[in-house]
């Protein structure tokens, strides 16, 4: 008895044990792989890699957002949109001015710990900083890295968290992007040191 | 679950599954209801006959002895040691870092008596069985390439080259890495 004698309800009771990439190739296998329906296995495995993303989480509002903005996607191409988008390492301009930021000098430059950590907005080119006049912002890229550029000040490189958010870094400040959930954990931590160690974001 | 199958340790009924060859395999009724299809035939002929002088003969005309043997052992086997669940997605080829050795060596077997307990499974509904036995193949199928999966399990690739083209194409991120 060959493989392909299995019922499609029990070959896809076998791709449920596999993980996106795996399910991925299998699909690519031959026409009977390629035409399974396996769109309620991908919705599950978004959700469950969009929990460790606060910014993609499927929230309610998330999710009208996704029918709004992807509506002719399927499951699968949601998720594999999502990955591009969430490891994609040059940040928009709209981005910037969209996200809510938190902002910490590094203790080299004057930093104390959750003492001197707030929030910060980009707007209209404009970095707004509690306690300092509003100072234009720019975006560069130098040798294939992006960089944010406030005056004269060494140039802060775009990074991107594993979590999706982003780390915008020089010798002495460092800017996290935050979802909303994610707020009070960063508040906590305070950015002790020059960077937010990466890997470890709750 | 917990309490019956120990009150139905404890009930010395035997049931004879008969195999599609016909041969009959006397099982404890323990054993034998670990299926959900007989459990649920069993509760059936509860209502109408108290007769139990002779073992209730279960005919399972789908599944051949040698299968039907194999899905005896693993239900005896359960009683004993109830398999831990297996958690998804497969967090590794190897079933023995996801499944308790006795399992993971009881599913070290030829493909085809694998997809024919795979069809046992699900006709006599047993579900950690299932479970076992599709999470073995997802094993094969986990960390290759579709060409390795076509080896594996010697399947032809029927795409024509404009679809393989396209396919390609749609699935260009998990060829990436």
């Amino acid at each position: 008895m060959p493989f392909s004698d299995l019922p499609d309800t029990l070959v896809k009771n076998v791709a449920s044990f596999l993980p996106p990439r795996d399910l991925c190739r299998f699909e690519m296998v031959d026409r009977w792989t390629h035409q399974l329906d396996t769109d309620e296995l991908w919705k599950t495995i978004c959700e469950n890699r969009w929990k460790q993303l606060p910014r993609y989480r499927l929230t309610p509002a998330r999710l009208e957002w996704i029918r709004e903005n992807l509506p002719s996607m399927n499951w699968k191409r949601r998720f594999v949109w999502v990955e591009d988008d969430a490891t994609r390492t040059r940040i928009t301009w709209e981005e910037m001015e969209a996200h809510t930021w938190y902002f910490n000098f590094t203790p080299e430059a004057g930093g104390r710990g959750s003492d001197t950590l707030q929030t910060c907005r980009f707007s209209q080119g404009f970095l707004f900083l509690s306690q300092y006049l509003p100072m234009p912002y720019r975006l560069e890229v130098l040798d294939g890295v992006q960089y944010l550029r406030i005056y004269h000040f060494p140039p802060h490189r775009v990074d991107r968290l594993p979590n999706a958010e982003w780390l915008i870094t020089n010798i002495n400040v460092t800017f996290v992007s935050c979802g909303e959930n994610e707020a009070l954990a960063f508040r906590e931590r305070g950015f002790q040191g020059n960077h937010v160690e990466r890997g470890q974001t709750t | 679950m917990d309490v019956e199958e120990n009150n139905n340790n404890n009930d010395n009924t035997i049931v004879k599954l008969i195999s599609r060859e016909g041969k009959a395999f006397p099982v404890p009724l323990a054993v034998a209801t670990m299926s959900e299809l007989i459990k649920s035939m069993k509760d059936d002929d509860e209502e109408d006959d108290d007769e139990d002088s002779k073992p209730t003969e279960v005919p399972l005309p789908n599944v051949k002895s040698e299968v039907l043997e194999k899905v005896i052992e693993f239900c005896q086997h359960h009683l004993e040691e109830p398999m831990s669940e297996i958690e998804k997605p497969l967090k590794s080829q190897n079933m023995a870092d996801v499944v308790q050795k006795w399992y993971a060596d009881f599913v070290d077997l030829e493909q085809v008596l694998l997809f024919e307990l795979i069809l046992a499974a699900n006709y006599m509904d047993i579900k950690p069985l299932l479970d076992l036995t599709c999470a073995t193949v997802a094993s094969m199928i986990k960390g290759k390439t579709p060409e390795e999966i076509r080896a594996t399990f010697n399947i032809t690739n029927d795409f024509s080259p404009e679809e393989e083209a396209q396919v390609r194409e749609e699935n260009k991120w998990c060829e990436e890495a």
